[in-house]
Order: structure tokens, then sequence, then C-alpha cells
């Protein structure tokens, strides 16, 4: 069977964080031809990336089939799913149901990502301990849980998706970050979900599907390939408040 | 006919106004329902957007009821701007303004909220983590200075040679950056003439006035002073309990 689409789309990603296998996940599910260009946190907002995307944030895609270079991870989803989702497979072209899985998507990058990631800069990035920093971001991941079990609750038994009756990309778009949870919260899964058992149950369902596993192949392989431990730490660097300071002074962060 | 879009609002923040401000460059009928910031988690406002923040629109004209203001935009440019004044129909500029918005939704507003966050409402003054915020700040400022300058400089507008809704969506946050920033509002962008350049081109023309002639007909109809904070409260711990006390007490509670 030819490829689809005949030129692999080009992910430049860094590894350790979340967003890129979000859009990895996707190209997996919907069988695309594409290629990963991995490279070190340490050069994110350097050259050759920053000429790809002047925020130097990852991922970004080029996509050869098209002449386009775009970043944002919501954006890209956007564009895989209009330009290559043509059978619907994880999308809706009906008026409403695609501005509502566009809301949700837009929940997620804005509403859901940053607050995430503000509960790991403090808890495991930033310089100072600052409790009531982390417990402001900490009850705002509570919330978003919430919301999310609160709308997955009402839904029908057979339809427990956010947008119709089945898994779209608005679904995808939250699984991994919350797939952090655990270590975010430092808490074992049960602890995690115990107030939010339709979010466990939608999560658990889209974590078993064999595109993420693929996924989290690549990122496995991809850690291991610069050395890093599983929080993206190099080995040989205790933790991060270490690795960020050796950043910060242009050292050398490379495994030894 | 179109009917016109309900917008819901609380008036303080910036995100509602950049909705407004779509409206008003396209041309679209709209009407405003103005709610007080104590109640965007209670009835009615929750019913409408379970995750409890503003804007929201009902559109009858489709019986859409849709929230976040990304995607409202999103939706608005689908339904009302078919003549493309602030969008493009070729593929690669359309995704282009897209992935500009979605910097604006997931990396500006955010980080500029959280600055204002620590600056002003945190219960205590927090120096590196408002430095964290302070820094992104600029360093967004930056980025979209940066690319103001591209292919030689001269570019006005941040995909293709016309003002979309990618430019639109950043111009509520940055107007801002003085607050954010704690700075006087001369320097909110020094250093970053072609950012200024291109805000100000934003700034002067009547959609912007319109909204904020809105604005502040709306925050003073709440008696709020044009902070946000209530005329008759005087800290924002006594703010702080009012809310509180409107969230227990339900939507009866004013």
């Amino acid at each position: 069977m030819a490829a689809h689409p005949p030129k692999p789309i080009r992910v430049w990603l860094t590894p350790p964080g979340p967003n890129p296998w979000k859009v990895v996940w996707v190209f997996e599910e919907l069988g695309l031809n594409y290629e990963i260009k991995s490279f070190r946190f340490d050069d994110v907002k350097k050259e050759p990336f920053i000429s790809v995307n002047p925020n130097g944030r990852v991922p970004a895609i080029e996509d050869p089939n098209t002449g386009l270079v775009l970043w944002e991870s919501g954006a890209i989803i956007q564009y895989l799913i209009e330009v290559y989702d043509t059978e619907g497979r994880l999308s809706y072209n009906s008026l409403n149901e695609k501005h509502l899985c566009n809301q949700w998507l837009h929940f997620q990058v804005s509403g859901q990502g940053p607050y995430f990631g503000q509960v790991g800069w403090f808890s495991h990035l930033h310089s100072e301990k600052i409790p009531s920093a982390i417990q402001r971001y900490t009850a705002e991941v509570r919330r978003i849980l919430g919301v999310l079990e609160g709308v997955l609750s009402k839904k029908p038994a057979n339809a427990q998706w956010l947008v119709g009756d089945k898994m779209t990309f608005a679904d995808m778009s939250f699984m991994p970050w919350n797939f952090r949870l655990s270590e975010l919260l430092g808490l074992p899964w049960d602890d995690v979900w115990k107030d939010t058992p339709h979010v466990r149950a939608w999560h658990e369902r889209m974590v078993a599907l064999p595109s993420w596993k693929r996924a989290m192949e690549h990122r496995a392989r991809l850690m291991d390939e610069q050395g890093l431990q599983w929080n993206g730490v190099p080995k040989g660097i205790d933790n991060f408040t270490e690795y960020k300071s050796k950043i910060d002074a242009g050292e050398d962060t490379e495994a030894k | 006919m179109t009917q016109p879009i309900r917008v819901w609002m609380a008036p303080p923040g910036p995100n509602p106004w950049k909705v407004v401000l779509i409206l008003e460059e396209l041309h679209v009928p709209y009407e405003i329902v103005s709610i007080k910031f104590e109640n965007i988690k209670t009835k009615p406002f929750i019913d409408l957007n379970p995750n409890g923040r503003v804007p929201a629109i009902e559109d009858p004209n489709t019986d859409l009821i849709l929230w976040e203001s990304g995607a409202i935009i999103n939706y608005l440019i689908d339904q009302y701007d078919k003549s493309h004044v602030l969008s493009y129909d070729t593929l690669k500029e359309k995704h282009l303004c897209n992935q500009w918005l979605h910097f604006q939704t997931s990396g500006q507003g955010p980080y500029f909220g959280q600055a204002g966050w620590f600056t002003v409402l945190h219960s205590e003054r927090l120096p590196s983590a408002v430095q964290r915020y302070q820094n992104e700040v600029r360093r967004i400022h930056g980025v979209l200075d940066g690319w103001l300058q591209r292919d030689g400089g001269g570019k006005q507008w941040l995909v293709g040679d016309k003002m979309t809704y990618a430019d639109l969506a950043f111009a509520t946050w940055n107007e801002r950056s003085d607050a954010v920033l704690e700075c006087a509002a001369e320097d909110k962008f020094r250093g970053f003439p072609h950012l200024q350049a291109w805000h100000e081109r934003m700034t002067r023309r009547p959609s912007w006035r319109a909204a904020m002639d809105t604005r502040a007909r709306l925050m003073d109809e709440q008696g709020l002073t044009w902070t946000g904070m209530p005329k008759d409260v005087r800290s924002m711990a006594e703010y702080e309990a009012r809310i509180k006390a409107a969230q227990d007490g339900g939507a009866d509670a004013e």
C-alpha cells in the first residue's frame, strides 16, 4: 500500500514533554507517513529550531506535500484533521460538532496544558519550593478533572466521549497531559482518579489503544537515545534544579 | 437577516473583548449578557459553560452554544467571514493564522494571566514567581517584535499583508502589558518598537474604541473601577471573601 501522504511529514520534538506526543499519536491513529526529528531540550530556543519556530516551543511540523511549516500542537492537530482526516475518523463535518470539538481542543491547549505545566514547574523545576504556588495549580488540576467528570458523567453510557459518540481529536488532546498526573501530583493512580471514575474510564480506554502504545515506544527510545531518565533529566544529573542551572550556565549536559 | 449573537461575559478580563473586536470588525450583530465575576462558576452561566470561564456565545442562527475565545473566533470566521476580510482561504495562510491564534490562547494569555495573578491577586508577594512570568511576558514581546521584522522588515501583520483575526487576538492582553509588568504605560513595549507600532495600528481602529467604550460602561454598571475591583471594596482579601460568599450562597447572592 502506498505511503500516505507520499512524502513523510517531519515532526520536530524534544522527547520529554507531553505536547509532541499529542501530535505523534494523531499521526499513528490516522496511519500517516511521518518521521521524527528529535533534538535536545537544551536547544529548543536555538538554531536550527528557532528558525522553524521563532517561539522556540515543540512540536513543529514541516509538510513537504503542501510546503507548510507549522507550530502549536493545537494548530497542527487542526491542520492534520482538515487535510488528512477526510473520512472523519477522528472528527465531524457537521457544523456544530466540528466547532464543539474545536472548543474542547482550545480548552485543552489553553486551560489544561499550561496549568498542568505550572504544577510540574513549581513542583520540580522552580528555584525554590513555594507551597502556595504548588497549591494554586494543584487545585486547578483538580478543578479541571472535575469539569471533565461533570461533562462525561452526564453523557449516555454508550457515548462516553466529549463530542458525539466516538473518540475525536478533542478527547485525544487531553490524554498526554493526563498521562502525567501520577507524577505531577505525586500520587498513585487510584488516588489521582478517586473522585472522577468517568474520566478514569475514558482515559484508560485511550491509553489502551495500540496507536498510543506505539507513540510511547517511540518516546522511550528517543529518551534513551539522549540518555534521559524517565523524568527528562539527563542520567548523571540528580534533579531538575541542577539540570536547569547547567542549561542556564551553558554547560554541557550530555549524559556521561 | 442575521439574528444577534449573544456574548456572555464578565467585563473586567481581556478575553471577551477579543471576541467583541472580531464581531465589530465583521459587522455581525451581537448583544452582551454581562455577569459579575463572582458568578462565573455558578448558575446560570455554569450551565452554558461547565468550565465556568468567559466568554461564551449563543448563536440563535445555528443553535450553537460555544465557549473558549479561540474556538469562538474560529467559528465566527468560519460562519461570518465568507469574504475573508480578517482571514485567508488559501491553505497555508489559513493554518498560519490559526497557529498564531493558538500561540495567543495557550502561550500568551495564560502567562500574562499568571503574571497578573502573582503581581496583584495572590495571597502573598512571591518575587521569584512574579519574575518567572514577567520574564515570559517580555520573551513573548520579543518573539512578536522579531517576527514583525521578518523578510528585511516592514511587515505590518503576522500573516501575509493584511490584518487578520490572528493579529487582533493578541491586542487585548498586550494592552495590559503595563499592568502585568508593573511599569508605566509608555514603557509597556519598551525595546520592542515593531510590536508597539503593530499594536497601535489595531488600537487606533473604531472597533477598538467601540469595544473599550462598551467595557467602560459595563464596568461602571457593575460598580467596578477600571482594574476590575468593586468601587466599595478596600482590599483583595475583602473581594475574595465576597466572591466566596457568592459561591456558597449560589446565584442568589449578589
